[in-house]
């Protein structure tokens, strides 16, 4: 498997304009909070999951998305028996502009790839798996996810 | 509506109370939907309750104490509104209905202030046992955040959420929280760049 690394972007979005008016404080997970940023989900201890979908529009990403290979990470067969559906989505957006993919994020999305593969095979045909790519994401990545 | 309050002027007497279901959609200026929920304690088992509209929705336009009156019967409440009224308004009525279990937020919702930020608040009455879908979570100072602590420690069965990636820490404890009941979850999350809404058609 390749990654071909399309743009690296060092830091992360700004804060919208939108808070800035308030004279509050940001509230937490808003601006630079890495360490949150990297918490994910433990699916282990969420006995009765039956189907998970995640989505991710994207423009721009500095900082990968650790998250989501993190929480795929905690699915098995044995804390999550009743799992039956997984599906992941990419999508440029807007939709007619190649997205930026920064290097962590070409890492994690191989590590989602590795973590689909791993669920695939763990849980023997008992979860229906999909990896859905827009086209535009697809041009800009070598991954081969296994679905 | 009109037909409804035409063939049953006086609430007491109308056929109400078998009413299991009522969506209200507008996309005009329509006073109609303020009389509504003057007879809506009439609608004693009304269990689904959805409201959706364009610029001029009605819920940004009504007197909360008008509000206020929803039937407590209500277990399932839908906003959907392309330019709605701020989160404050709507979590008036939503912290008022005990047996609240679905609650759907779907709208693009108006900036508010510090003031109004120690309104939303309010600690809600709802079970909150049901699903839970907020769409359109992506500018911050309109409330949401401060939306997802509120509701932090319910017990939904399923979440589904479309938000920026900012938001991601403060949905994980969310959802942390919900561990023991969760059936199906769903994140669509904006990386980066302008966001764009897709969720006016719900």
């Amino acid at each position: 498997m390749s990654v071909t690394v399309v743009n690296t972007i060092p830091s992360p979005r700004p804060v919208d304009s939108g808070a800035q008016g308030l004279a509050l404080m940001p509230p937490p997970g808003i601006g630079p909070d890495r360490e949150a940023l990297e918490r994910s989900f433990n699916f282990s201890k969420f006995p009765k999951l039956k189907e998970v979908n995640f989505s991710l529009w994207v423009s721009r990403v500095g900082g990968g998305i650790p998250w989501i290979p993190m929480v795929l990470s905690t699915l098995s067969p044995i804390t999550s028996p009743h799992l039956s559906s997984l599906q992941i989505g990419f999508f440029s957006s807007p939709p007619n502009l190649l997205p930026e993919i920064s290097e962590d994020m070409s890492n994690d999305l191989q590590r989602i790839a590795d973590q689909v593969a791993r669920i695939e095979r763990e849980f023997e045909g008992a979860v229906n798996s999909t990896v859905i790519r827009d086209p535009n994401f697809e041009s800009v990545l070598k991954i081969r996810f296994p679905v | 509506m009109d037909r409804w309050f035409n063939t049953f002027p006086v609430p007491k007497k109308s056929p109400a109370h078998h009413v299991r279901a009522l969506h209200i959609s507008t996309n005009v200026i329509d006073l109609l939907p303020v009389k509504f929920f003057e007879h809506a304690p009439w609608f004693t088992n009304m269990r689904k309750l959805s409201l959706s509209g364009g610029e001029y929705w009605p819920g940004s336009r009504l007197p909360s104490q008008a509000l206020w009156r929803l039937p407590e019967s209500v277990t399932s409440l839908t906003f959907n509104a392309s330019d709605g009224g701020t989160l404050v308004k709507i979590w008036e009525i939503v912290a008022r209905l005990p047996n609240l279990d679905d609650l759907s937020l779907q709208g693009s919702f108006i900036q508010v202030n510090r003031d109004a930020l120690l309104g939303i608040r309010t600690v809600p009455r709802g079970r909150f046992r049901g699903e839970l879908v907020l769409r359109n979570v992506y500018d911050t100072g309109r409330g949401h955040m401060e939306l997802l602590e509120i509701l932090t420690g319910s017990l939904f069965s399923k979440v589904e959420i479309e938000c920026a990636r900012e938001y991601i820490p403060a949905v994980i404890r969310l959802v942390e929280a919900c561990s023991k009941t969760i059936v199906k979850l769903s994140l669509d999350v904006r990386y980066g760049g302008k966001y764009h809404s897709f969720s006016s058609s719900g």
